[in-house]
């Protein structure tokens, strides 16, 4: 397939153009004063101008081990900044960045680079994944400190990459019955140790009813908020839920509940199949990708959104404890914007390319 | 999809990333399935469920209270109105944390109250608050509403509420009559609840504001409002705006109240004054008496304590409770012997001081007794020996129906609760309470107002003004009107005559005769009333508490067990325009005390006089 010219993915394209207009019509609705509003279509512009230079750009250049050395520098300097801080927040000019949003791309392109120079595409050899998770843990750890939620989204990306690089099954085995004594025998004391806010958030899973005014306030409200929206939605600006702030959080973690009110079972189900369709899609660029570190990036983006939509969908739809894990593009935050559209600029430099490096 | 793409699928056998990506592309449409039905099942198929929760939740009716009506007395003054009340409400959703503090800090300052008082007063308030807000301080003066008014922007979730409140110009001097209201209780409120009922709510207690409770309190308002998660309105959805109370305007003048109220004096009684023409009365006091404003407000505590445990029993409307009627109900023993026939007016009894019946005997209140009595001196003087007579002649059964026919022993239909019927003891009752046969001294005792015999001063008021008229027993009554908040009159009520006394009008001159005698003749018992320029009847009365044999003056007992003094008079004899009926507890001899406040009455009533 050599000499086939390079292709331009109209579909990506246009999901992502979509979602943003989604996350742009949320923010002028779930936001207040419209500063967020504003602010977000900021991030969107910036976001689409990194998009823009990534996708033309020859990702294998891009990210030699020397630049992703630098940039794991720059993430773990800024990381131990904020640990020392305890806070999630670098203040550059004003806005806030979040450095474990970036943490997550950084560690993809470390994670596709390692699995891309190994000689074995069976099994993950001991090598790789020492190096792995060398690379990995300190981010994880620094970044769970101040932000447990992210700092488990990070170590899903990373579990994510370990499984597709495969797990040799006797490993596989042992894993699972460590799992399996850590959850029955350990577990139980481990449970007596956290937090009690930490223990809270599972508990108002499992009852919401009873933390009513607490944890469990938030998950109720989300399923008032999404289920009141019905099958058409309240309408733009129409939303209760939001409009009276009965929805902590609403422009940012609920952000998709504020959708799901104003737009319906149709706005909402339409969302999360432009979610869908996306990661799809960059599933089958990385499938249909033979270059090494452009299938593992695109494996890496896909993972990533639907990751991010899992945990705030899922704990919004009451499926999952809900955490603090901002949905692409719908929930304001610049970092958020500006990873996932990075991302998404690798994958289109992937995509245009994936039938030339055979 | 291009072709290309289907070709590169099928093209090669697909390596270990592939497959992987297989699997991990079927986990995601398998997540992707599951939120789609999750979002199905929560807003299509549950969507009217949380919808109703969101509406519930957003919307919040709120009461509106209406005005309560006023009370006007015949020349329309004020009896009872409201004015604007502020109150100090402090939002809980706001005021709490550090940042509450700082609010309760400035409050604080403003209030005159230290800090940790405050705060204590506030956590309690808090507690028990069911509507989001604790009112802090009722009934703020003006010039502390003002300067909270001016730092309005420091003190965020401070609000002042305006409530019109129950006002009454005349204070204690119109408490029985007009009566009070007070804060609904918690327990009412549980009853009341659900009929559209507050804890904001008032009742009226007693009085004309309790038999008019439901004219005067109008309709409540509602309004209902969308509110934020903080309990905040933020829009207001639909209103049905309050409906002002009707207003009463009474047959009652606020002049001759405050005159009845001042000639009274701080005694322990009640008068009553009617006009014996149509039964409307122009004033209603009872003493003594308690300002109202507490009942609205609050009782300081001390004060409180001090009503309960007056003997005197402030709280009492004692113009419609039943006290023995001494010598005033001689004229129903009169009405009785006339109509049965044993005796005419002319008929004389001889009075040595005493009346024997079998081995007993009963004594005349005067020592040596008054010698040959007809009708009109007995009234004059007062006879007991001659109603003595009258008493034995006519027997307990026909003496106990004539009292009921004069409207004795019966409600007289003013309508208060507070209102006894009194007592008319009769074989039967006797046999009912204590289970004894009835004894003839007993009707002796009764010919002269003595024993059980209880009867209200408004009851007397009613049958003299019925003596005085010709023998019509009206129901007494104290509304004219009810009117709207526009003045315009809604119902009317006028002159209802329930019975008329059983004698006919020669004879009832003839008692007329003796009560004009009784104060203006020489022996009159009740010549302590006489007024120069109008001719004034009337009878005393001294009701015995305890029986002694022999009268002891009634200033050496203690004061629980002095004797009741009673004075009812009419004037102008010719034509009378009012009755009045003076009772003043414990008070000792009828001719000598309630008589003269009688007198002053009168006196300030035809002649302006002071
Ligand atoms: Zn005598």
């Amino acid at each position: 397939m050599q000499g086939v010219k390079n292709l331009f993915d109209w579909k990506i394209l246009s999901i992502i153009l979509a979602l943003l207009v989604a996350g742009g019509l949320n923010q002028a609705s779930a936001a207040m004063g419209g500063l967020f509003f504003k602010r977000q279509l900021l991030w969107f512009a910036l976001g689409l101008s990194i998009f823009t230079v990534l996708a033309f750009t020859d990702y294998r250049k891009l990210l030699t081990p020397r630049v992703l050395i630098i940039l794991y520098t720059i993430l773990l300097l800024s990381l131990v900044v904020l640990f020392l801080k305890h806070t999630r927040w670098l203040r550059m000019a004003g806005f806030g960045i979040q450095p474990s949003e970036f943490a997550k791309l950084v560690l993809i392109g470390i994670f596709s680079l390692l699995l891309a120079q190994r000689k074995d595409t069976q099994y993950l050899d001991l090598k790789t994944f020492l190096l792995m998770s060398a690379f990995a843990f300190p981010v994880i750890i620094l970044v769970a400190v101040t932000d447990l939620d992210q700092g488990g989204m990070l170590f899903l990306l990373y579990a994510s990459y370990i499984v597709m690089a495969g797990i040799p099954r006797r490993y596989a085995v042992a894993l699972f019955l460590v799992t399996v004594f850590l959850v029955f025998i350990v577990g139980p004391d481990l449970w007596n140790k956290l937090k009690p806010y930490q223990r809270e958030r599972v508990e108002a899973f499992l009852n919401p009813e009873a933390y009513r005014l607490s944890r469990g306030y938030q998950i109720l409200q989300a399923l008032i908020a999404v289920g009141s929206g019905g099958l058409k939605g309240l309408g733009f600006h129409k939303g209760l839920s939001s409009r009276l702030n009965f929805l902590p959080e609403k422009h940012t973690d609920l952000a998709f509940a504020v959708w799901a009110e104003e737009w319906g079972f149709l706005g909402a189900a339409f969302v999360l199949a432009l979610f869908g369709a996306l990661i799809l899609i960059i599933l089958k660029t990385a499938y249909q990708t033979r270059d090494e570190l452009g299938r593992y990036l695109c494996f890496g983006v896909a993972t990533m959104l639907f990751w991010e939509v899992t945990i705030n969908a899922g704990g919004i739809l009451h499926l999952l404890p809900v955490a603090s894990v901002p949905l692409p593009f719908l929930s304001y935050g610049g970092s958020s914007v500006l990873v996932n559209l990075a991302g998404l600029g690798l994958v289109f430099a992937v995509s245009r390319r994936r039938y030339s490096f055979r | 999809m291009s072709v290309g793409n289907h070709f590169s699928l099928k093209e090669d056998e697909p390596d270990t990333f592939q497959r992987r990506t297989r699997i991990f592309f079927g986990l995601t449409v398998l997540v992707f399935v599951i939120f789609f039905l999750r979002l199905f099942f929560l807003q299509v198929i549950k969507g009217p469920y949380y919808r109703e929760i969101a509406r519930k939740r957003t919307l919040k009716s709120i009461f509106l209270s209406a005005p309560r009506g006023n009370i006007f007395d015949r020349r329309g003054l004020l009896l009872a109105g409201n004015v604007p009340s502020f109150a100090l409400s402090l939002d809980i959703k706001v005021v709490h944390g550090p940042a509450g503090d700082e609010i309760l800090r400035r409050l604080a300052k403003l209030l005159g109250e230290d800090f940790p008082s405050l705060k204590q007063r506030y956590l309690f308030l808090r507690k028990r608050a069911t509507t989001g807000e604790v009112i802090l301080e009722q009934d703020l003066d003006r010039d502390l509403v003002a300067q909270i008014e001016a730092r309005r922007f420091y003190l965020p979730g401070v609000q002042i509420k305006v409530e019109p409140e129950r006002y009454y110009p005349l204070g204690p001097k119109a408490f029985h009559l007009v009566g009070y209201v007070s804060r609904i209780s918690a327990k009412e409120l549980e009853k009341l609840g659900n009929k559209g009922f507050d804890a904001s709510d008032f009742l009226g207690r007693t009085g004309l504001e309790r038999e008019f409770d439901a004219v005067l309190r109008g309709k409540k308002g509602r309004r209902l409002v969308e509110v934020d998660a903080r309990g905040r309105v933020r829009k207001v959805v639909a209103e049905e705006p309050p409906i002002i109370g009707n207003s009463l305007v009474l047959t009652v003048d606020s002049f001759i109240q405050q005159t009845t109220y001042r000639v009274l004096g701080n005694v322990a009684g009640a008068m009553v004054i009617m006009s014996p023409r149509d039964g409307h009365l122009l004033a209603l006091v009872s003493r003594p008496s308690v300002d109202p404003v507490y009942f609205v407000k609050k009782f300081p505590p001390k004060l409180w304590q001090k009503i309960n445990r007056d003997k005197r029993s402030p709280l009492m409307n004692k113009a419609l409770a039943a006290y023995p009627p001494g010598s005033t109900f001689k004229v129903v023993t009169a009405i009785a012997a006339l109509t049965k026939g044993v005796v005419t007016p002319e008929t004389t009894v001889f009075c040595p001081g005493y009346y024997r019946l079998g081995r007993r005997l009963f004594r005349c209140w005067k020592w040596g007794g008054h010698g040959e009595v007809n009708l009109i001196k007995a009234l004059e003087v007062s006879c007991d020996v001659y109603f003595y007579y009258l008493g034995e002649q006519v027997g307990i059964d026909y003496l106990s129906k004539i009292a009921h026919e004069c409207g004795l022993g019966e409600l007289t239909g003013l309508g208060f609760v507070e209102e006894s019927p009194g007592l008319i003891p009769s074989r039967a009752w006797k046999e009912r309470v204590y289970r004894r046969p009835w004894q003839k001294g007993e009707t002796l005792n009764v010919a002269i107002g003595q024993g059980a015999v209880k009867v209200t001063p408004l009851q007397l008021a009613r049958l003299y003004a019925a003596i005085v008229n010709g023998g019509k027993l009206y129901r007494p009554w104290c509304v004219a009107r009810i009117v709207d908040p526009y003045g315009q009159i809604i119902k009317e009520y006028g002159p209802e005559v329930v019975a008329r006394l059983p004698i006919p009008p020669r004879d009832l001159s003839f008692i007329r005769k003796g009560l004009v005698a009784a104060v203006n003749a020489k022996d009159g018992t009740g010549r302590a009333a006489a007024l120069k320029n109008i001719l004034v009847g009337g009878k005393t009365g001294t009701a015995q508490i305890v029986s002694m044999k022999r009268r002891i003056h009634s200033k050496k007992l203690p004061y629980l067990k002095r004797d009741h003094a009673w004075f009812v008079a009419y004037a102008p004899a010719e034509a009378p325009e009012i009755v009045t009926v003076v009772f003043i507890e414990h008070g000792g001899h009828g001719g000598s005390v309630a008589a003269p406040v009688a007198k002053k009455f009168l006196k300030a009533y035809f002649e302006g006089g002071k």
